[in-house]
Order: structure tokens, then C-alpha cells, then sequence
């Protein structure tokens, strides 16, 4: 349990329960898709599911996850929820990171685009306190502010599909399938087999 | 060995670069060409052999999937998700339809889409997703049409969409098109990469 550095120890509401998670591999199970839609582990959450990786996040955070939590807790018997609700707050709370995370992974970027990506983005920070009490004792931490320059690059550079890291990702999963027997050397034979890619 | 690596790979990048400038030298397209002619590249194999090639003797062939400009559509029989999809029902049409192939023709080398289409929500019913307006997802019912199928070619299919369905006989319908829904003001837009992307 998070201690606050006078020693308090918070106590926040579950939020996310085992019926959560359900309802998530149930959507990861049956939602229909097209093929060219990466996979995710139909077990998310489960212990032997695996470490998620950077592509599997992205395609869980703007298509699986928004979509299963929404229909969780964005209606009450399949009508509006009561403004205000705790469930409610901390859904809108998520839905502006999921929201901020879909702009920034599109192809095309315009003002606009970069703009609502930053207010939302800012939304999720300012409400982190405030929805998931416990944050408070956590260390801030260097990865939020730099989250915020991303904005500037947006604008600078154009969408994030010309500048991410996916690429040297490839890259570097290419060098290490590279059988090396342990030497360290043999570049002969290494650039052959990358030129034959 | 990684900065050898990390340096061909740099240079293989510098080299597609001059290739997309206008001003690439003349030299550098000619070996481009024998390069072509000499290796086949993973954009061809995906692409150009899976293209059906339309012939001359037969009027109509009937294609369980189609590759249209890197995407590959597929009748709603032999893949229901690369059926699922947003078109415009008619040329002039400005709105978008969600709705699923059914058949595919090639009339004379021209793709010829046969669309079922998603019935919407039914008006006295809530839509979750309206609450968030950059989250692409709408709900619709989950019946389709019994109406008569759109007839469209392929170059009014706007993207794929994904489907869940869930409680009271509704779908939720997400496009997934990652260029689209765009919103241009003035001289905002940024870059395009919709003309080299797939979706």
C-alpha cells in the first residue's frame, strides 16, 4: 500500500476488478477486426500473458481497452450514468489519455489535432490526483513533462509515424536474431545476411 | 559491427530519401531501375502478384478478397473482418455508411463492391461513445440491412472498421482509418502520409 511521506497510508476504491479484466479478454476475444490489425494476448492481465511491448500497447490503449471500458462504465443498464459517479470521473479520466494516445498515433496531424492531444493529455495529468489518490505518493516523474513536448514535435516535425522509434525497434530485433556464436567479429558474414533482408 | 550495421541502414534511409526528391539525380533513378530489375522487393510481393490481372475474354469474375491500394478486402464468407468497412453509398455522397462485402467483382479490371449495410442505432437508445469526440467509435444495431446491397467500386470504400457486439442488440462500430476524420483549417495541415500509407 503507497505511503504518503508523512506516513499515511491512502486507501483508494478498486477501480479495475477481476470482472474488468474479464469483460477486457472478452473484447480482445470477440471483437471482429481486419487482418492487418496487430495481435494482443487474449489472456491480458494474466500472469503467464507476457510482457506488453510498445506496438501492443498502442493497439490495446485505442481500440480494445477505450472500447471495454466505455461499455463498462460509460452507461448503466444501457442508459446515461449519473454525472458525477466515481466510475463515470475515473472513465472520462482514462478516456482523455486513450483520446490524447489516438491523436498522436495518427498519420495525419494538424493544428488542431496537436492542440486537443496537448489539452487532453493535460486533463489526464491535472486529474491524476484527484481520481487515483494514491498517485499523490508517488515521485514525479520525468516521462509526463516530456509527454508534453511532444506537442512541439508534432509541430515541428509532422506525424509520429515519420519519427518514432519503431524503425530502429526493427532494427535492433534484426540484429539480434543474428547468430554470433558469442564472437564478437565476423562482420563479413553479418552484413551479408543484412543486405539480404 | 552495430555502427557498420546502424550506418547501411542510415544510408539505405538517405538513399529513399533522393529517390522521393524531385531533384534526384538521373543516375541515381537509372540504378534504381536495374536494382528493380534485379531483386524483388517485399512491396511487389505483396502487391503486384496478388493483384488479380482482369482479362479480356470474360466480362464479370467474382474474387473471394481484393487487394485495393495495399489493403486487402475480403467478402464477408471468407473473412468477416476484412469485410467490415466505411464507404460512401454514391459518388456525390458526402456521408459515410458503415457496412460489410458480400460479393466482389472485377468488371472489366474495375473492383466492384457489393455492400451490405449495418442498420443504425435505433434514436430512443444511448450511445456511450458520444461522450468522447476523438475516440472514433459509434454505436450502431447489431442487424444489418435487409434493404438491397450497395453497389459501389472500390474507390469509395473509405476504410476498415472493427466490430464488437454487445448487450440489447447494439454494435459498436470503430473506424480504424488512421488518416481520416481529418480536420483542415486553413493552412494547418501539416504533413499527409495518406498517399503512402495503407490506412
Amino acid at each position: 500500500m503507497p505511503r504518503s511521506p508523512s506516513g499515511n497510508v491512502h486507501f483508494s476504491p478498486r477501480v479495475v476488478r477481476a470482472d474488468t479484466i474479464k469483460c477486457i479478454q472478452e473484447v480482445i476475444r470477440t471483437l471482429t477486426r481486419p487482418g492487418w490489425i496487430n495481435h494482443v494476448p487474449h489472456n491480458y492481465c494474466d500472469a503467464n500473458a507476457g510482457t506488453i511491448k510498445a506496438d501492443e500497447w498502442r493497439t490495446l490503449s485505442t481500440i480494445y481497452l477505450p472500447i471495454a471500458l466505455v461499455l463498462l462504465w460509460g452507461e448503466v443498464n444501457q442508459e446515461a450514468p449519473v454525472e458525477g459517479s466515481h466510475f463515470l470521473k475515473v472513465l472520462d479520466h482514462t478516456m482523455a489519455l486513450f483520446q490524447a494516445t489516438d491523436l498522436l498515433c495518427r498519420y495525419t496531424m494538424t493544428l488542431a489535432r496537436a492542440t486537443a492531444f496537448r489539452s487532453l493529455l493535460k486533463q489526464w495529468v491535472d486529474g491524476l490526483h484527484e481520481v487515483h489518490p494514491h498517485t499523490k505518493a508517488h515521485q514525479n516523474r520525468t516521462n509526463v513533462h516530456v509527454a508534453f513536448h511532444l506537442y512541439d514535435f508534432l509541430i515541428l516535425f509532422g506525424p509520429v509515424i515519420s519519427w518514432w522509434c519503431f524503425p530502429f525497434e526493427r532494427l535492433i530485433g534484426t540484429i539480434q536474431k543474428v547468430n554470433t556464436n558469442n564472437h564478437i567479429g565476423g562482420m563479413i558474414q553479418l552484413l551479408s545476411y543484412f543486405y539480404l533482408l | 559491427m552495430e555502427a557498420t550495421l546502424a550506418k547501411s541502414f542510415v544510408k539505405g534511409a538517405n538513399l529513399r530519401r533522393w529517390l522521393n526528391r524531385k531533384d534526384c539525380p538521373e543516375l541515381v533513378r537509372a540504378l534504381k531501375t536495374l536494382f528493380n530489375k534485379s531483386f524483388k522487393s517485399a512491396q511487389q510481393q505483396l502487391l503486384g502478384q496478388d493483384e488479380p490481372q482482369a482479362s479480356e475474354q470474360l466480362n464479370s469474375y467474382d474474387y473471394a478478397h481484393y487487394t485495393y491500394n495495399g489493403v486487402n478486402y475480403s467478402r464477408a464468407q471468407t473473412h468477416l473482418g476484412n469485410s467490415l468497412v466505411k464507404f460512401y453509398p454514391s459518388p456525390s455522397s458526402a456521408e459515410v455508411v458503415v457496412g460489410s462485402i458480400q460479393r466482389i467483382d472485377v468488371q472489366q479490371g474495375h473492383p466492384i463492391f457489393y455492400l451490405q449495410r449495418q442498420e443504425p442505432l435505433p434514436p430512443h437508445k444511448y450511445d456511450p461513445f458520444r461522450r468522447y469526440p476523438w475516440f472514433f467509435a459509434k454505436m450502431y444495431s447489431s442487424k444489418m440491412s435487409s434493404g438491397p446491397l450497395d453497389i459501389v467500386p472500390a474507390s469509395s470504400i473509405s476504410s476498415h472498421v472493427a466490430r464488437y457486439n454487445c448487450s440489447g442488440d447494439r454494435a459498436v462500430i470503430l473506424t480504424l482509418s488512421r488518416v481520416d476524420n481529418i480536420i483542415i483549417l486553413g493552412d494547418c495541415l501539416l504533413t499527409s502520409f495518406a498517399g503512402l500509407m495503407q490506412q
